[in-house]
């Protein structure tokens, strides 16, 4: 994590301008869908705001506040969903999320947190290596007989924990998609959990661990390429195990494609045709993990001269996995894809982001009720997703919504379109 | 200072015990003062508190009266008012209801109602309103009381004061006061009296809180005629901006020889009645477009210290006094007026002397619609402050020389402007100019910002010069005595001096 | 020192008056307000003058009305509760001409008549109210908000800055004005109207009908008078579709004055041989007539008509209207003379437009926006036929303000005034047509007379607030007691 003395910095320099509580103010069509930050649209005081949990880190850093129960509330339901950081990064550029993961650290540290349900998940995960506490000897066996892994390949298709236990048909989907496009790939002989929510939830040592295993277990594979279908696992991949190794994302020993990027590609280069018509209204939602938060890392140690960082990256979000998933869906003939007023680096967070509904499952549904209702204004028929996390959650909130929008991953949309 | 119990108890009578709080997280996250963490000069609210309607706040305020508690409220900008004990702090952002007649162009905001969410719902309907330099985060009702000024206001006229029409208003004593056409019916449409308009108590478009004699709790809003074509949001942050139609709006640059032609050539853009803004353009500005960000690395290109030490700083150097100006062209209800505007403004350009030079601004420049890049003044991590007034524009040029000859005394600064930092704003056609002078510094230098700002105001003092936010211990003798006589309508309509203080 | 020599010590014998014939005058006016005599009249010359007076009303609680103009409509200077007249008109001079930064400085006496005119030497004009008398204060027509021919959004508004009595005798200038040195030593041009401190004293001041204090001089905004114009006067058969042009043609920010008026007020303002003219101009002039001036602008003013006469005509296509005349139906050859009548005082060598069908007229008009006017025009018409007053005997005059956003909706009783039958069955016209205009959502931003006390009565809160501030600005209520509320 960042040192404390960048931490004060950043912290300090929050203005309270508010950009952070907004999508990109050029960007706002309505005042129904103007905000971005969920708990700040849900809960009632500032605390629960990018800027309230900015400011609370300085007051925590200097002894004037404590990890008490409003404060770890207010932490823990934040889903490191990153539109602040993003927002913030139009004029201020300080590290909001930085800081927010930081507290969250700090909070774990100190043994005030994380919820006792996140701590339920990291046992699972210490124990069974996944984080619904599923024998792990379980995690392929969404495998059928028609899919065959190779033994050894360039590619290692990385399952992650929903799709192998909770939606196996989406494991099945993307496994079947890089069968059909003619791609070698192959399984981790040992994949454990990618560890985003461990990470997001301040539980840094556990989710040091998850990441050296898995790179360790992706080098002794020979792959040079990881794919994934999950947003979470990719941020993982890509950002996060960099980050906690202490490197940069370039100095991996792996490339990380999102199976989106992957299908692009080939479509692009003519290595795939739709064939079959979809007629559907769809609109898209860009899963925070796969949108302005899978920028590459680039590990940076402060070095200031007067106020400009020399040497550093910026990740502002605006070169997140934004283009793939939608030049997908508009080469699939029949599809008539829609945006929703927040989209891109403007996303509303569907909910499942940060661990969040894992401790706070009301809370997630409310946040991802919110989306569903954004989608229904495009007069779409279905909402279509590249997060298997965030899919579970909204055609939960479709359903208590009783509406009859349907909710997909987009590896099940280009299924029906080969 | 906790609250006694039963003040607690009848506040949370009010609103609910969910939107009432004492717990020092939630407190903790309301104490801060313009910006980051504060401490010492103000202190932690006793409770936060969000009431939904005007009567809520009119509950709140009668219990800060029965116990004699001081109270503060905001919805975006940080509270007024904390540098009291105790403080009850009413935070408006759960009042967000909207609503616009399109035909008598006029909305009605509640205080959670951001500009950002007015105008985009104004675009759909073919209407516009400014949004403050400030950003289009900030509160509708909140900024049209205390300021209110943005790029169009060029075209559409002075500040805040200028837009806002009837109000309901919560009195620092707990009475709802209704003026303009709210004082006799239901709608919202007009402003003024019955009779003498006593909204000329409630505030002044002076950037002082308007807090200081109560709480408004919903405002009727002027929102003008705009073209039907739609602006077209693009681009990911940071790099956004609003594609605007090429039939109905053209940027022009141009560059005049002196500071004193540019003005003479402003005022005769106001005169001839063509744009929808017109202003100077700070060198810093073309430099702040070119990065990516609001910082940029030193290495990387086109970077911002790049830009501008190797190309604006030596123009600067090689003529201090040449002005860039910047004018967006308007062509609304017809297609024809875009070309008529244009042809006076060349005939202007070439009346005094100006050179059309530079490329534009990146495209963030439609920005001023929505105020998106607002706060890149603080050059990622420096600080910055702001010397502004209000008056004509001989009035601003005058007085910008006064900030530049003090500016020389306080070093060092950020960015070596040359003096060239001040930005000349007319509004309603140049009977009235803004002038902003912004001043840059390191967090280490902030202290020589504010003694900056303190040699500006003893000069301003003396010559007549007339500044937002004078302090009243200075200026008041000078200024017809007028703490006197605000101290007496403070007294009038906050008898327990409950609300934030006067400045 | 009796009163009067106290008042001749502050402004010379020559501007005293106690005796009757010379206070009658001050005692009534052209409204239906009761007569009441004032005591004495004092004309000061300067504002130390003024502050005297106003410090002697004070010592010996006596009343204090100001007036300016030399001729009133509406009942805001008869002194109800007698005192003094502070006859301002002597103060009369034009103090500064700012093309630059076109703005305009004037005390208080000075009339319409004079200003104009000066102005014009300059090219400049100020934004008139409709055909103000001549001998009307210009300063005083801001100050009581009447509303102005133009209604482009950034005109409006005009009053700057003022120099003012306050109640205590203690002078004060508000705004920018309220510098050191102000105006010839000061940086200050005297632009700024907010402040000083958290408040805008001015708007406190307009509309208060001298209850707050005495305004000496003000400071407001001119603009270009446009040379080359093309007035349009567009007939309608009903008031709707006249409305419908207005919103159309507002939206899309053309034109410059722009003003609804009825066949009556049309007539009246035409006719020049009464009542010939007039009864045939009544019979011939549509029913309602929108009079749009377009003005070319300082530069190429030829084709900023021409613009916007298309985009006139482009509403005109949607719209379904075939014709845009540029002459008045039947009276043609006057179209140059209406627009310079716009810009000016009435010309003095006429009757006064309003007085001359029957000698006088009562005014009712309030706020309201424009979808509504049919529906007031309606309204008033059926409290006149309760009354026996005829339709076609009521004058109507709807001018757009701020784009269009709402209205001024005037309507106009006349009646013989030596006429006592006339005059109280006016009395309850005009009641009643208040009464009804109110219930329908009418607001009188400026209420006079009895509709003060409708709409004081309505607005309770604000009401008990206004009075708060008045004894606090006022606390020996000098100044004119018993208007508004106070």
């Amino acid at each position: 994590m960042i040192s404390v003395e960048e931490y004060r910095r950043q912290a300090k320099m929050c203005m309270r301008c508010t950009f952070c509580k907004f999508i990109d103010l050029n960007w706002v069509t309505s005042l129904r869908f103007s905000r971005q930050c969920p708990i700040d649209a849900r809960y009632a005081f500032n605390l629960y705001s990018p800027h309230g949990l900015l400011h609370s880190a300085l007051a925590e850093l200097d002894g004037e506040l404590e990890f008490g129960p409003n404060l770890v509330d207010a932490l823990f339901k934040c889903t490191n969903c990153g539109a602040c950081d993003a927002r913030c990064k139009r004029n201020l550029d300080i590290e909001v999320l930085q800081v927010i993961e930081n507290l969250k650290a700090r909070c774990v540290e100190q043994g005030k947190g994380p919820m006792p349900e996140h701590k339920v998940m990291a046992d699972n995960i210490r124990k069974t290596r996944n984080e619904y506490g599923k024998p792990h000897e379980d995690r392929f066996k969404w495998l059928t007989k028609e899919i065959k892994p190779a033994q050894k390949a360039d590619i290692v298709y990385f399952v992650g924990c929903n799709s192998a236990y909770q939606q196996p048909e989406l494991a099945r989907a993307t496994a079947k998609l890089l069968s059909l496009t003619g791609t070698q790939f192959m399984l981790l002989v040992d994949e454990w959990c990618s560890g985003n929510y461990v990470l997001a939830t301040g539980q840094v040592e556990l989710a040091r661990e998850l990441a050296e295993h898995n790179v360790k277990a992706i080098q002794e594979s020979g792959a040079k390429t990881v794919i994934t279908g999950s947003a979470e696992c990719y941020k993982s991949l890509k950002v996060d195990f960099p980050k906690l190794l202490g490197k940069s994302t370039e100095d991996m020993p792996y490339t990380t494609l999102h199976i989106t990027e992957y299908i692009d590609q080939l479509m692009k280069n003519g290595k795939l045709n739709f064939k079959k018509s979809v007629p559907m209204k769809v609109t898209y939602h860009d899963p925070c993990n796969l949108g302005r938060l899978s920028e590459p890392w680039q590990e940076w140690v402060p070095n200031y001269v007067r106020v400009i960082p020399i040497g550093k990256v910026w990740r502002r979000g605006d070169r997140g996995i934004y283009n793939p998933p939608r030049d997908i869906l508009k080469g699939i003939p029949g599809i008539e894809l829609v945006e929703m007023e927040r989209s891109r680096s403007n996303a509303w967070c569907a909910g499942n982001c940060g661990g969040v509904a894992v401790a706070f499952p009301d809370f997630a549904l409310w946040t991802a009720g919110e989306r569903i209702e954004e989608a229904q204004a495009t007069g779409a028929e279905a909402i279509v997703t590249c997060s298997p996390d965030a899919k579970e959650l909204l055609a939960k909130a479709a359903g208590a919504k009783k509406t009859k929008m349907a909710v997909y991953d987009i590896s099940e949309i280009i299924l029906k379109a080969i | 200072m906790a609250l006694l119990k039963e003040a607690y108890q009848a506040l949370e009578s009010i609103v609910g015990s969910e939107w009432v709080s004492d717990d020092p997280a939630v407190v903790e996250a309301d104490h801060v003062a313009g910006g980051a963490h504060a401490a010492g000069a103000i202190k932690r609210p006793a409770c936060s508190i969000q009431p939904e309607t005007a009567e809520e706040v009119q509950g709140i305020i009668r219990i800060c009266n029965r116990y004699m508690i001081p109270f503060s409220a905001t919805t975006t900008n940080p509270p007024p008012g904390l540098e009291r004990e105790g403080v009850v702090f009413i935070d408006l952002k759960r009042m967000r209801k909207l609503e616009i007649d399109e035909e008598n162009l006029y909305a009605t905001v509640e205080p959670g109602v951001s500009f950002a969410a007015l105008q985009g719902e104004l675009f759909k309907r073919g209407l516009v309103t400014f949004v403050p330099m400030c950003g289009g985060n900030v509160s509708v009702l909140a900024n049209s009381l205390n300021v209110g000024e943005g790029a169009i206001s060029y075209r559409y006229g002075d500040r805040g004061y200028r837009r806002v029409l009837a109000a309901e208003w919560v009195t620092a004593e707990g009475e709802i006061l209704r003026l303009g056409s709210r004082a006799a019916q239901k709608d919202f449409f007009w402003g003024e009296g019955p009779g003498p308009d006593l909204r000329g108590l409630m505030a002044s478009a002076n950037l002082e809180s308007p807090m200081t004699k109560g709480i408004c709790t919903k405002l009727g809003i002027r929102v003008f005629p705009f073209v039907s074509e739609k602006l077209v949001p693009t681009g990911d942050a940071p790099m956004t901006t609003l594609v605007l139609p090429p039939n109905r709006f053209k940027f022009y640059n141009f560059v005049f020889p002196t500071k004193k032609t540019a003005i003479d050539a402003i005022y005769e853009i106001g005169k001839c009645e063509i744009g929808l803004f017109v202003m100077t353009v700070p060198p810093w500005f073309f430099a702040m477009a070119r990065a990516r960000g609001s910082a940029e690395v030193l290495t990387g290109a086109a970077g911002f210290w790049e830009y501008w030490d190797n190309h604006e700083a030596p123009l600067i150097r090689e003529n201090p006094e040449q002005t860039s100006c910047r004018m967006l062209l308007y062509g609304i209800g017809s297609d024809k007026r875009l070309a008529y505007e244009e042809k006076v403004l060349l005939d202007i350009c070439k009346e005094y002397g100006a050179t059309f030079a530079r490329a534009s601004r990146r495209a963030q420049d439609e920005t001023h619609f929505m105020s998106a890049d607002a706060i890149v003044s603080n050059l990622a991590g420096g600080r910055f402050t702001s010397v502004i007034l209000f008056e004509s524009l001989d009035h601003a040029y005058k007085s910008a020389g006064i900030v530049n000859t003090n500016t020389r005394k306080h070093v060092p600064p950020v960015l070596d402007d040359y003096g060239t930092t001040n930005w000349f704003l007319p509004f309603e056609m140049c009977h009235i100019c803004k002038l902003e002078c912004l001043r840059f510094a390191s967090v280490e230098d902030a202290g020589e910002l504010a003694l900056l700002m303190q040699d500006c105001h003893k000069d301003f003092v003396d010559v007549g010069a007339f500044p937002v936010r004078p302090e009243s211990e200075l200026y008041g003798p000078k200024w017809e005595n007028y703490p006197e006589k605000t101290r007496k309508f403070k007294r009038l309509l906050d008898p327990n001096n409950l609300a934030p203080p006067l400045e | 020192m009796a009163i009067k020599e106290e008042l001749t010590g502050i402004v010379g014998v020559k501007n005293v008056f106690d005796n009757a014939e010379r206070l009658k005058p001050y005692s009534k006016d052209n409204s239906l307000s009761p007569p009441s005599m004032p005591s004495y009249v004092a004309k000061p010359k300067n504002a130390e003058q003024v502050q005297k007076v106003i410090k002697l009303a004070n010592e010996k609680k006596l009343p204090v009305v100001p007036c300016s103009s030399g001729i009133h409509f509406h009942g805001d200077t008869i002194p109800v509760q007698g005192g003094i007249i502070l006859d301002l008109s002597g103060m009369n001079r034009i103090l500064a001409i700012d093309e630059r930064n076109r703005m305009a400085r004037i005390e208080a006496g000075v009339t319409w008549e004079q200003l104009q005119p000066e102005l014009e030497k300059h090219d400049m004009m100020a934004l008139a109210p409709l055909l103000p008398h001549h001998l009307k204060s210009a300063l005083t027509s801001h100050l009581e908000r009447e509303p102005v021919l133009i209604p482009k959004f950034e005109y409006t508004d005009t009053l700057m800055t003022v120099e003012v009595v306050l109640p205590d005798g203690e002078l004060f200038k508000t705004g920018s004005a309220c510098v050191p040195g102000f105006p010839d030593k000061s940086f200050s041009d005297g632009v700024n109207p907010s402040g000083p401190g958290n408040i805008m004293w001015a708007r406190l001041l307009q509309g208060a009908q001298g209850t707050l204090g005495v305004v000496t001089w003000g400071q407001f905004k001119i603009e270009y008078r446009p040379k080359v114009n093309k007035t349009f006067f567009i007939p309608f058969n009903n008031i709707k579709d006249a409305v419908e042009v207005v919103y159309k043609v507002q939206r899309r920010m053309v034109g410059e004055e722009c003003l609804i008026l009825n066949n009556f007020n049309l007539a009246a303002i035409l006719a020049k041989q009464w009542p010939e003219d007039f009864e045939v101009l009544r019979a011939t002039l549509p029913p309602w007539m929108l009079i749009l001036v377009l003005g070319g602008g300082k530069r190429f003013p030829e084709e900023k008509i021409e613009y916007e006469e298309g985009a006139l005509r482009e509403v005109a296509t949607e719209l379904s209207i075939p014709d845009l005349p540029t002459s008045v139906p039947g009276v043609p050859g006057v179209e140059k003379e209406i627009t310079d009548m716009l810009r000016s005082a009435w010309p003095k060598e006429r009757t006064y437009w309003k007085f001359a069908y029957k000698g006088s007229c009562q005014d009712l008009f309030f706020h309201t926006v424009l979808n509504k006017a049919l529906t007031f025009t309606e309204a008033i018409g059926e409290v006149a036929a309760k009354h026996d007053y005829p339709l076609r005997d009521i004058g109507f005059y709807v001018q757009p303000v701020v784009y269009g956003g709402a209205c001024h909706f005037e309507c106009n009783f006349y009646y013989a005034p030596d006429n006592a039958e006339e005059v109280s069955k006016i009395k309850n016209l005009y009641a009643d047509a208040a009464e009804a205009a109110l219930n329908r959502g009418g607001f009188f931003s400026r209420p006079y007379g009895v509709v003060a006390d409708m709409v004081y009565d309505r607005t309770a809160s604000y009401t008990a607030e206004l009075k708060k501030v008045k004894k606090v600005m006022d606390p020996n209520n000098i100044m004119s007691p018993g208007r508004l509320c106070l």
